[in-house]
């Protein structure tokens, strides 16, 4: 209303121009422009003005949503959009104010999906007069826009209404260049939807609800010509009103975090609006492992506040295990679409398994403890911070993925480490290329490669990538992570399989991998250099030497240090080609020792280890795999040793065979024969150190398939009968059994695949033949030789004769002078020990010529039959009645056939 | 003889004919063992005064296989009127009133017999041969002995239900025995027909054979008190 006003006051009388306005409403994709004939308007002035437009779109649509823009729904009242400054509203309808400037930008927030974008040319750079006089072209479109309201709020009806001001302001009552003078006399308007019409100003224009499209298009826009100077329209105001339902948008701001350090709850949050017909939530929870996906209720108990913030602890958690979630709303208007899911990762340790070159150490201090601060304090310090980096043999060029994404790409972060610092945190170090000083460590930091190839450490702490910038895990109290995780897959280049290629001749015994995360404490009141204020805790570190051997991961050795109130968890976990072990700090290779120093870490030797406790001999088995463990081929075994803890100090190998006398290790060596044999190894430090106990390791191999075959069928079966097999593998036995079979001679078909049964019963088909035969697989995999014949056939008879297990008799044949046919009694009796199945066919074969069985039930062979529904109990015996057909008075003679079953 | 002679006779005689009747009754001679006896009696009081047919067949089952039987009409009467020869089929002979004589190894053996109907005919039906006297075992077949009535054009049967025209019939088995069947008229009313078995092939119940023996004890204290009296 105070735009009617200033229009009311304007000198609305003075020359302007103002041509057309034409309004189009449309489909994004096939807009529609009403052209409408321009007013010739004079300007006898330099002229001041404004348009305002003012168009409100109502339908049945959610209206676009951001999180500042909450939905327009009906009887919801929208409140934030009065944060929008001149927003104005018309009887409390929900709005939202586009403001132009001078170049017709608008603005707006940037989340929402309405856009206005005029079009048409001439903008002055002036706020006040544009282009100057004459200087604007004809059919000025001088401000043009779209509203756009898309996103799954189906069914959307859109209607458009339009009020329009135009105001000005005359700042120069003289004539303009072109002699033209404001004619105006008054409002002067066409209107939308083809049919241009002169209005009154200020005029409002209506259109009917359009349906269809979610995504409509309004178009509101002036053009004309004009002479003098006029200003483009500055506002313009859209209105809009929702009269019909629609569904909810999704919750927003979903997060989940680990609630704790024992990796036992998720707690999810995440936003909403206060709407009136919000029942409740529904949580989706998936893991991306498999086996878990199911939807939890939430109600509104869980929820508070306006817009409401609502928060559920999920104790279904399987420590270690990664889940998804989405979220959804529950309304009387309909549900909602899921939210954008969110992941939470948990506390993971050891080794994966599935991949053999995955390493992943994890920190997990003591739940009792109140913080990891706590602990430092006890002992002294303010808090600890944590190094950790990845190492590995100069010139492997080794790959890596972040393995916690999803999906994984390079440099992608997973969890990154938790620092604890004192509130508000300290410039304490950290080190990365180049740097001096660290970063603070109450933000936690991507890591981030190192940009350095060649370099022992390949990743490091990235200060411009910091994590959650806000700072929420600053505060362990305020449930912060305190945990740190962080897992990489480190993958060989395919021209240089140093590490994980283990079947390659080019691996080069001695190369190693290493990934070692250092924890030390740090004190708030040294100083920020790092060489200075670090304080000499001794760190606990995971190193993890590559050697080539699958199986169980070595827990950690004994730790060299302990701390009041925390464990260390030690790795251990399934299996995978890297051995886990903690070492002490100085025991690691000069170039990890050398980094740690570099980043500050005091009380680090850089002088040689000369201790052998950390001699370790790993042993790679290649040859062609099978199943189970077990090779289908000779297995050469490739026998290395390291010193984990520094210099190679190893002076020889031995290992024995299915043991045999120890021999001294010269080379790969290959192991023969089926069965399962056994190696057992170790070396021996120039010192004299003999690694204790040796390692032994399994060699099992089968080259042997197995054999199997199917028991013979008799010749002739009923539908459904029973097929067995058998087989035998002598080396690591019979794992399955694959039959085959052949449908009256077609080709061989599977019909039981990789079963571990040896008998199944076959459903065929009447008068059909069916060959089978058997292929094994053994647990090694080998495969027996498919075969070309089959091992046992039968045929499929649906009927039975069963002539022989019974005694067909019969009274005298009288004859009939009313049917002219003889007509007698046959009597059947089950003279055998056990019942016939029904039905029975009792046939009459070889009846004299002109003899005929008038009701027989059927014909078999050209004899006739007549069938009873019922079988026969041992001993029992059935009657029917029969009619010959016999013209000529012959006798008549037959031979009884009797089936069980039906033809 | 005189009264008196007779009287004293049987008062002698009587308890040695019982012992003999008893004896002969429950001697272990077989049921089958020797011909079959049929009384037939046809109740044609309802046809009385019409023209028609009699059918007699005796037929076999299947040929070979079946054992031989014979069959004789014997002691034939009736109040109606015979018309003429009746027409032979296949192995029988004869002439009614006088016996006539069936066998089974044809596989039609037929005597149709033109009459006018009076209210009866009774003749009894002699069921003989090795296969009632003497069953072999491994016959597959049995014969059958079947009576009708016909109107004069020997087309429709009458006074039966059964659609092949008999009244009545006597299947004999496998075994030596018989089995008679009658059937209703073809009204539903009783059958015209009965076949009431003569001789050897009633074999009594032990109830019957207790009923016999108080009766007979009672029958021989009675005689003697008379003799002392």
């Amino acid at each position: 209303m105070s735009h009617l006003a200033q229009f009311s006051r304007g000198p609305i009388g003075r020359a302007f121009v103002l041509a057309a306005l034409f309004v189009a409403v449309s489909l994004p994709a096939m807009a529609v422009q009403q052209q409408c004939a321009y007013f010739n308007t004079v300007v006898n002035s330099n002229l001041a003005f404004t348009l305002e437009i003012s168009a409100s779109v109502s339908g049945s649509v959610g209206g676009p949503y951001s999180p500042s823009y909450p939905p327009y729904l009906p009887g919801e009242t929208v409140g934030s959009v009065s944060a929008f400054g001149n927003a104005t509203f018309s009887g409390g309808s929900p709005g939202f104010w586009v403001y132009m400037d001078r170049n017709g930008h608008g603005q707006m927030d940037s989340t929402t999906t309405l856009s206005f974008t005029p079009q048409g040319g001439g903008y002055g750079t002036s706020k006040d007069v544009i282009g100057g006089a004459g200087s604007f072209p004809n059919n000025l479109q001088s401000a043009r826009g779209s509203v756009t309201l898309n996103g799954p709020y189906a069914p959307c009806s859109i209607g458009v209404s339009f009020t329009i001001w135009v105001m000005g302001t005359d700042t120069n009552t003289s004539v303009d260049s072109s002699g033209s003078t404001d004619t105006s006399t008054g409002p002067q308007m066409v209107s939308l939807g083809g049919s241009c019409q002169s209005i009154p100003m200020p005029a409002t224009f209506s259109y009917a609800p359009i349906s269809g499209s979610c995504s409509n298009s309004v178009q509101v826009g002036a053009s004309g010509t004009y002479y003098g100077v006029w200003q483009i329209p500055e506002e313009i105001y859209f209105t809009i009103t929702p009269t019909g339902s629609a569904a909810p948008r999704p919750p927003y701001n979903l997060q989940a975090t680990q609630l704790g350090t024992d990796g036992s709850t998720i707690r999810l949050t995440w936003s909403y609006d206060n709407i009136a017909s919000l029942n409740g939530f529904e949580l989706h929870k998936t893991s991306p492992s498999g086996g878990v996906d199911y939807t939890i209720p939430v109600d509104l108990s869980a929820c508070a506040g306006s817009p409401v913030s609502c928060t559920y602890d999920d104790g279904a958690i399987t420590p270690y295990a990664t889940y998804n979630y989405e979220v959804r709303a529950i309304s009387s208007n309909g549900d909602s679409a899921y939210s954008t899911a969110s992941a939470a990762f948990q506390l993971k340790t050891g080794h994966d398994g599935a991949n053999l070159a995955t390493i992943e150490s994890d920190f997990t201090p003591d739940p009792n403890a109140n913080s990891v601060s706590d602990v430092a304090k006890a002992i002294g310090y303010d808090h600890f911070n944590w190094i950790q980096i990845v190492t590995h043999e100069a010139g492997c060029n080794v790959l890596h993925t972040w393995t916690a994404g999803s999906p994984p790409t390079m440099g992608a972060a997973v969890v990154a480490p938790h620092l604890d610092p004192p509130i508000g945190g300290y410039e304490e170090f950290g080190f990365f290329e180049n740097k001096q000083q660290g970063p603070s460590d109450d933000e936690p930091y991507y890591w981030d490669e190192n940009p350095n190839p060649g370099s022992d450490f390949q990743w490091f702490m990235d200060p411009s990538r910091k994590l959650n910038p806000g700072g929420d895990l600053s505060s362990p109290s305020a449930g912060g992570n305190q945990t740190a995780s962080l897992t990489a897959d480190l993958f060989d280049s395919p021209t240089e399989p140093c590490l994980n290629d283990k079947s390659n001749p080019n691996y080069k015994p001695g190369e190693y991998m290493g990934f070692s995360t250092t924890l030390v404490g740090v004190n708030s009141g040294l100083d920020v250099t790092p060489s200075k204020h670090s304080v000499p805790l001794a760190s606990f570190v995971w190193y993890s030497n590559f050697d080539g051997t699958a199986g169980a991961v070595t827990p950690g050795s004994p730790r060299p240090w302990s701390w009041p109130g925390a464990t260390v968890n030690d790795g251990s976990g399934t299996g995978g080609v890297f051995n886990m072990s903690q070492v002490d700090v100085n025991s690691l290779p000069l170039a990890v020792r050398q980094t740690l120093f570099n980043a500050g870490v005091q009380h680090i030797s850089l002088a040689d280890d000369t201790g052998d406790a950390t001699l370790s001999t790993a042993a790679i088995l290649s040859g062609t795999q099978g199943l189970n463990g077990w090779f289908t081929s000779p297995v050469q075994v490739t026998l290395f040793a390291t010193d984990l803890g520094g210099p190679d100090n190893v002076a020889t190998t031995n290992y024995s065979l299915d043991g045999g006398s120890a021999t001294s290790y010269a080379g790969p060596f290959t192991v023969t024969g089926e069965g399962t044999h056994s190696i057992s190894f170790g070396s021996v430090s120039q010192a004299g150190y003999a690694e204790t106990p040796q390692k032994t390791q399994a060699i099992k191999i089968d080259q042997t398939p197995p054999a199997s075959r199917v028991a013979p069928l008799p010749a002739t079966s009923s539908g459904s009968f029973t097929v067995q097999w058998s087989g035998s593998d002598a080396i690591s036995g019979v794992q399955d059994y694959t039959i085959y079979v052949s449908d009256n001679g077609g080709p061989f078909t599977a019909w039981q695949a990789n079963t571990t049964a040896t008998t199944a019963t076959y459903a065929g088909q009447n008068g059909h033949n069916y060959g089978f035969y058997s292929v094994a697989t053994d647990l090694a995999g080998n495969v027996e030789a498919a075969k070309t014949t089959a091992e046992a056939t039968t045929t499929v008879s649906g009927v039975v004769n069963v002539t022989s297990g019974v005694k067909v008799t019969g009274t005298g044949f009288l004859y009939s002078r009313t049917t002219r046919t003889y007509n007698g009694t046959i009597t059947v009796t089950n003279s055998g020990s056990s019942a016939i199945q029904g039905p029975l066919q009792i046939g009459f074969g070889g009846l004299p010529t002109g003899v005929t069985l008038a009701n027989a039930t059927t014909t078999n062979g050209g004899v006739p039959y007549v069938t009873l529904a019922s079988g026969l109990a041992a001993g029992k015996s059935a009657s029917f009645a029969v009619q010959f057909s016999n013209p000529s008075n012959v006798s008549i003679n037959y031979s009884p056939i009797v089936y069980s079953g039906a033809f | 003889m005189r009264h008196a002679a007779w009287k004293e006779a049987i008062r002698r005689l009587l308890p040695a004919t019982t012992l003999l009747a008893v004896i002969g009754v429950y001697s272990a001679v077989p049921a089958w063992a020797g011909p079959l006896t049929y009384s037939v009696t046809i109740e044609t009081s309802a046809i009385n005064g019409t023209s028609g047919n009699l059918d007699l067949q005796f037929n076999p089952g299947a040929m070979p296989g079946t054992q031989l039987a014979t069959a004789a009409v014997e002691g034939f009467s009736s109040d109606g009127t015979l018309v003429g020869a009746a027409v032979l089929t296949g192995d029988v002979t004869g002439a009614l009133p006088a016996t006539l004589s069936f066998d089974n190894q044809t596989a039609f053996n037929d005597a149709f017999q033109a009459m006018v109907f009076g209210t009866g005919i009774q003749f009894e039906l002699v069921l003989s041969g090795p296969a009632v006297t003497a069953p072999d075992g491994v016959s597959t077949s049995g014969s059958t002995f079947g009576v009708g009535l016909w109107d004069s054009a020997g087309i429709n049967p009458l006074l039966t239900s059964d659609p092949d025209g008999f009244v009545g019939i006597v299947n004999i088995n496998l075994d030596g025995s018989g089995t008679p069947t009658t059937f209703l008229t073809d009204t539903g009313g009783p059958p015209v027909v009965t076949l009431t078995p003569e001789g050897g092939p009633v074999v009594p119940e032990p109830g019957n054979i207790l009923l016999f023996g108080t009766g007979l004890a009672g029958l021989i204290g009675l005689v003697r008190r008379r003799f002392r009296a």
